[in-house]
């Protein structure tokens, strides 16, 4: 089978740091623009033309960067728990570089989905903070990525830290359809979903459009911002390797010359 | 535009405070770290054009078994 052997192949050099760094770098390039074409279009458009809701009136606005910051740091979480999946089968060292590239951005981007979660209750719910099913998983979700962090950082064996984080990385999954379902499971404040992939959308296209550009954008942003941090990852690692060194000294000096 | 004029569009119909911090820390969020992983970047690319040509110079050498043979090393799967 000609296609088994291709892909064969290619799990095999994507397993290779070297190679991974070499193809990566149009990726780079190409979601970043994207994603900035996106989000800037979605802020224009979320926070002037998107039509005010009829009850939360323009506190509403928040849901354009509150559903794509929350959606994406989940989002991320499975890749961190799928790539943990793969270190431990096949223990491919550019998995262990995809979970410590994850790490930053999932506590960034779900610290951001916790407070403009926060700012857009205080308005429509009279609070900062609830003990809802959603916050609180959302909370765990935060301690999750935060505790492999540091898990990383205690552990100074390079392959004990791997696996370490590669497991926590994977049982830490169970929590996505925690968060998920909470609204459905514990009937608090936090609103249940108002678009779904199966059913039709709760709002006006003029409203779920721009949160559409939004979620895509924070997509490409995540794929920019992910890869951005494992190519630099790579070239720590490998600093001191001939390829590193050709990729910083265009034109290698003869050795021994003069 | 939902707004007819700048000012209106400020107020956010009185949540300004709400709204402009949930977008100020989303926007400061996506650049900053956008820049600081920039600079990163090149602070790691610096230092290692500066090691590779202390080592070209013959002030410093690393050891690397694949830098002594001159060995290309195939692309393969590296494990942990």
């Amino acid at each position: 089978m000609a296609l088994k052997q291709t892909l064969k192949e290619l799990w095999h050099k994507l397993g290779s740091p070297r190679w991974f760094y070499q193809i990566s770098g149009p990726w780079v390039t190409g979601f970043g623009v994207l994603a900035l074409l996106l989000l800037g279009s979605g802020i224009v458009w979320g926070l002037a033309f998107a039509p005010p809701d009829y009850q939360q009136g323009n506190s509403f606005r928040i849901m354009y960067v509150h559903v794509p910051a929350a959606m994406v740091a989940q989002s991320v979480y499975i890749s961190m728990g799928i790539a943990g999946l793969v270190l431990f089968v096949w223990r491919m060292k550019v998995a262990d570089i995809a979970i410590a590239a994850c790490l930053p951005f999932g506590i960034m981007l779900t610290a951001l989905a916790l407070f403009s979660g926060g700012v857009w209750g205080r308005p429509t719910w009279g609070t900062w903070w609830e003990w809802d099913g959603r916050t609180v998983s959302t909370l765990v979700l935060l301690f999750l990525y935060i505790g492999i962090f540091a898990l990383r950082e205690a552990i100074l064996d390079s392959q004990m830290r791997a696996r370490a984080s590669a497991l926590v990385a994977m049982v830490g999954t169970i929590n996505i359809p925690i968060i998920k379902y909470s609204v459905d499971w514990w009937h608090t404040l936090h609103q249940p979903a108002s678009i779904t992939l199966t059913e039709k959308p709760t709002m006006p296209a003029e409203m779920w459009l721009p949160l559409l550009v939004m979620v895509l954008g924070m997509y490409f942003f995540a794929g920019h911002n992910i890869i951005t941090r494992m190519r630099l990852e790579i070239l720590r690692r490998e600093s001191g390797t001939r390829w590193v060194r050709n990729l910083v000294l265009p034109e290698p000096t003869v050795k021994g010359s003069g | 535009m939902q707004f007819d004029s700048i000012a209106s569009f400020i107020a956010m119909g009185g949540h300004a405070l709400y709204v402009w911090l949930a977008y100020g820390a989303t926007v400061s969020i996506l650049i900053g770290s956008t820049v600081a992983l920039r600079r990163a970047t090149k602070r790691q690319m610096s230092q290692l054009r500066w090691a590779a040509q202390a080592d070209s110079d013959g002030t410093h050498r690393t050891n690397r078994a694949d830098m002594e043979t001159g060995a290309e090393v195939e692309y393969g799967a590296e494990k942990i």
